[in-house]
């Protein structure tokens, strides 16, 4: 280092352009701006979110920042990835390269969000956010917040522009997030245990929070952060349970039953609501959500600075002793069967106990469980002792199994305690049992009594002893052997295989019992021993099972001779039809192939070459319109969608080279190139998958007809069974297949297979559920990333906001929405102890999320 | 300029490479102003050979902006002003700092002061 001269060449920040700066959004820091005329626009910005157009304009817009600022975030990874490769270090602070990689990994992986949000649909989310619009005005205060986010820039000195898109984005992904919260808690409920959604949904909140924090703070913007991060948020999850209580009020009023809905809520009402709530588990579960704080704490204000100071020992330790207690947190509350059992052994109430022992008789056989189970659960309800009760848990435990091997043993007792907690009045039981396992699992072939099977095999062998009903005494014997292997098969293929032998095996019976009246008669009376009421049920299971099957091979076999002549023709012609449809795709899907490969067009001249081939695609496309008929009409088909949209633009400036080639850069063709593949799944898969169905069904009729029942017929009815349903998983997976085959099926002779599709898909409802979770829990991080989004904006809005104690605490609060609505929505459902464990539950994710947060905060640069 | 003078007793920009460097650097969008700032401190530590590296990597970062603000010229301009704004934010501190140096009638700032004006600029 050496000291400088007079004449060197000096770096100059000239102070007109730090004055120059200063007066950014000078016109919004006006401060002669009256309040009237304030509130007049708050007003007027109002007026214009009733209308779901504007919404519409705005979301699009707002993606199409987020798109744009990822962009520039990926760059800025590229240079810092530069520079760590050359120095190893950056803002002072070393950095790996598997750290950089993780971080690009985060940014993948909000671009991937900000897809599903483009996926979802915008126009009917647009026009509920207009509706919610009016709806939060008259409801909610809280949700008014992001509202008056306008005024505050203005009072602080800020942009309204961007205090205003902040209010746009919060609103709509507040509202919006409300409602996939409200449809994922009832379809979860149906499948999945409450414990578990509650760790779920806090888990989804988080991590896109975390995501959407790296990724704003990676385009380099060091106020986005601090909102963002994951432990300021769990201080404030604290104070925001209290919002969520508060606004939820009204709604537990209508829930307790304390008034009416429409009714106003008095302080007598809200007092009855206070007195409610479930003291002694929201101190509890509120209680470790401090603790989680408390830790947060910690780490922000003793273990960071440390870090700064060069010393990571406080890091190692606090990571090294958060590290078990979060997975004991996690085991102990979530997974702990024991725990959850303790929990749902809580909320039965007393008569419902009362209700299910008059059902049982005391001195009856096998009885006793019930009442040893429901005698530990009174013990448990009643007790407070902390060890007391640890003890009765793993008595509840030992209880919950031996009721459940006993009911695997016997059905009849499965039944009568089936049919006892059945109704709604018997709920919590009903949810206790259903969690504990007890019955809901039972595989009704698989827990067949031991003696009654032997029993019923001795029947059958004694029946074989009559030459008459040899053979289907055989039947019977093999039924049962077969039975007996599933109920040994420990794997799934195994199992799948057993299964397989059963259905085979009860076919068997089934003909023998129609073929010969008197061996009918007299599996109907081994059937009606009150000692083989197992026995009997798995008959039974397996009749309905055959039967609705039978329904769809009925329909099937119920085709009229026109009706069968109809089908078959209707085969050839979507077979036909599905051939030339596939020819006259070939230009579109040559097309976009193309422009997909312009699109990445490493040079110059490759990118010329095909610009000018797209071109005369292009051109070729109008020509052939023109002369083919059949294709003029199939273009317009596609083009009328909105997903083909770009390509309609494509044509229209198809004559103009520059704006062609703009268009072609900048387009977007992602949601054409998805719908074209949809249409060639359609055509040049699915319909001649069902050409080949009809003509299985067709092999079938003529089998039947010459009466040459066997393997080879169900050989056929297997295939066809599972053909329906794999047209009707693939109808489920898509709306545009569910359309287009629809339309394919719908020309006569045809109809009988959407029917036949329809028959096939029993699992139609737990597959909606199943799916709703998994995309509601996809939206959630979807939202949460627009609402990070949001605070992002906020903070940028305002001068007031991102310095100082205020804004961190207001920024921290929007940052944890998700968190805050969720709490709501239990509390709302008057599940106070799920609602404060969702707060605890955050915390602790957000101290393990704050742990990759200080990894990935070298290369932010902020942290250390 | 009393910021000049505490940038040049790290940097040597008689050499015009090194102009390149902090031009570049200073200019970024893909850099945070504490980065920035770390990096001019940090610039008597790095060899020839990292140097230049580096002004290739900022060289790098440069042509990749640049498309960017030709895709979305908007968005480049409030990123450009937001850089300016913290990079004039940081350089006014800096001045607050050499300002009190200046009291004490120290010109040149050994290790430890390094050390603290580091801990100093932690946004």
């Amino acid at each position: 280092m050496r000291r400088m001269t007079k004449n060197e060449p000096t770096i100059i920040i000239p102070r007109e352009e730090v004055l120059a700066v200063d007066k950014v959004g000078g016109e919004n820091r006006d401060r002669d701006i009256d309040l009237p005329v304030i509130l007049e626009k708050t007003e007027e910005r109002l007026a214009e979110l009733t209308d779901p157009a504007v919404w519409e304009k705005e979301f699009r817009e707002n993606l199409e920042k987020a798109e744009r600022d990822l962009e520039f975030a990926e760059s800025s990874m590229q240079a810092r990835i530069g520079t760590v490769e050359v120095v190893g270090e950056l803002s002072g602070a070393p950095v790996t390269i598997e750290t950089i990689t993780q971080a690009q990994a985060k940014i993948a992986e909000v671009r991937e969000n900000l897809e599903k949000i483009k996926a979802m649909d915008l126009k009917s989310l647009s026009a509920s956010a207009a509706e919610g619009i009016k709806v939060f005005v008259k409801e909610n205060m809280l949700s008014l917040t992001p509202l008056l986010l306008g005024p505050i820039a203005i009072l602080t000195g800020g942009s309204v522009g961007l205090a205003v898109r902040a209010s746009v984005e919060l609103t709509a992904g507040m509202y919006a997030l409300d409602k996939v919260l409200d449809k994922l808690m009832e379809s979860a409920e149906e499948i999945i245990p409450p414990q578990y959604l509650v760790a779920l949904v806090a888990g989804t909140t988080n991590l896109a929070e975390m995501g959407a924090s790296q990724a704003s703070a990676f385009s380099g913007d060091p106020i986005s952060e601090v909102g963002s991060t994951p432990l300021g948020s769990n201080p404030t999850n604290l104070y925001l349970t209290v919002f969520a209580l508060i606004s939820a009020m009204k709604q537990r009023a209508v829930t307790e039953g304390i008034v009416q809905p429409g009714e106003k809520l008095g302080i007598k009402a809200i007092k009855q609501v206070l007195q409610s709530l479930d003291l002694k588990n929201i101190k509890k579960q509120g209680g470790t959500a401090a603790l989680f704080a408390l830790d947060a704490m910690l780490f922000q204000f003793y273990v960071r600075p440390q870090m700064k100071k060069g010393d990571f020992i406080p890091f190692a330790a606090w990571s090294a002793i958060n590290a078990p207690i979060m997975f004991e947190y996690f085991r102990r509350t979530t997974f702990s069967k024991k725990t959850q059992l303790g929990n749902y052994a809580e909320r039965i109430g007393e008569n419902q106990i009362e209700q299910l022992k008059e059902g049982f008789d005391e001195n009856q056989t096998g009885a006793s469980p019930i009442f040893e189970l429901l005698e530990t659960i009174n013990l448990y309800q009643n007790t407070e002792d902390k060890k007391e009760r640890k003890v009765l848990m793993d008595k509840l435990h030992q209880a919950v199994e031996v009721l459940r091997s006993q009911i695997e043993e016997d059905g009849d007792y499965r039944r009568q305690l089936q049919d006892s907690v059945s109704s709604a009045a018997m709920g919590d039981l009903q949810k206790f049992l259903k969690m504990a396992g007890v019955g809901e699992n039972v595989d009704v072939l698989r827990s067949i009594n031991s003696e009654q099977m032997d029993k019923a095999t001795v029947e059958a062998i004694q029946l074989r002893e009559d030459s008459e009903f040899e053979e289907g005494a055989e039947s019977l014997i093999k039924l049962l052997s077969s039975l007996d292997s599933y109920k040994q098969a420990k794997t799934k293929e195994q199992k799948a295989k057993a299964l397989q032998k059963v259905e085979d095996a009860y076919y068997e019976v089934e003909i023998e019992m129609d073929w010969d009246e008197e061996f009918a008669k007299k599996v109907e009376q081994i059937l009606a021993d009150e000692g083989l009421s197992d026995f009997k049920s798995a008959f039974d299971q397996l009749k309905t099972g055959k039967q609705e099957l039978e329904k769809v091979f009925g329909k099937i076999d119920n085709l009229g001779i026109v009706q069968n002549h109809n089908l078959l023709k209707f085969g050839n012609n979507v077979l036909a039809e599905a051939h030339r449809k596939t020819e006259l795709l070939s230009p579109f899907v040559d097309l976009m192939v193309q422009v997909s490969t312009f699109k990445r067009a490493k040079n110059k001249l490759s990118g010329d070459a095909l610009f000018v081939d797209i071109k005369n695609r292009l051109n070729n496309l109008e020509k052939r319109a023109d002369l083919d008929p059949d294709f003029a009409k199939l273009k317009q088909e596609i083009l009328a969608r909105e997903d083909f949209s770009e390509i309609q633009k494509l044509i229209e400036v198809r004559l103009d080279d520059h704006i062609l080639k703009e268009t072609l850069q900048e387009g977007k063709f992602k949601d054409s190139a998805v719908s074209l593949a949809g249409y060639q799944e359609v055509n040049a898969e699915l319909c001649p998958q069902v050409g080949r169905l009809i003509e299985k069904i067709h092999l079938l009729r003529e089998l039947k007809k010459e009466e040459k029942i066997g393997q080879v017929e169900r050989n056929l009815r297997a295939e066809i069974k599972s053909m329906l349903a794999g047209f009707s998983e693939k109808m489920q997976g898509s709306e545009l297949l569910e359309q287009e085959l629809t339309k394919a099926l719908s020309s006569p002779g045809g109809e009988i297979i959407p029917e036949l599709i329809q028959m096939t898909s029993e699992k139609r409802k737990k597959i909606k559920h199943v799916r709703t979770i998994v995309g509601g829990m996809a939206s959630i991080m979807g939202l949460s990333v627009l609402l990070d989004k949001g605070v992002t904006d906020m903070a940028e809005s305002t001068k007031f906001l991102g310095k100082g104690a205020a804004g961190f605490f207001i920024m921290s609060f929007f940052s944890s929405i998700g968190e805050y609505l969720t709490t709501k929505k239990f509390f709302e459902r008057g599940e106070d102890k799920d609602a404060i464990k969702n707060i605890a539950d955050s915390n602790a994710i957000n101290v393990g999320l704050a742990k990759g947060a200080v990894a990935s905060s070298a290369i932010r640069g902020l942290f250390v | 300029m009393t910021q000049d003078k505490i940038i040049k007793q790290f940097i040597d920009l008689k050499n015009s490479q090194n102009r390149r460097f902090v031009e570049l650097l200073e200019d970024s969008v893909s850099f945070t102003a504490k980065e920035k700032l770390f990096m001019i401190i940090d610039f008597y530590k790095y060899s020839d050979k990292q140097k230049e590296k580096l002004v290739k990597v900022f060289e790098n970062d440069y042509r990749h902006i640049r498309n960017l603000k030709e895709k979305y010229p908007d968005d480049y301009q409030v990123r450009k002003k937001r850089t300016k704004k913290t990079w004039a934010f940081m350089m006014e501190r800096l001045e607050e700092y050499v300002g009190d140096l200046a009291k004490k009638q120290k010109k040149i700032m050994d290790f430890e002061e390094i050390q603290k004006l580091k801990s100093k600029f932690d946004l």
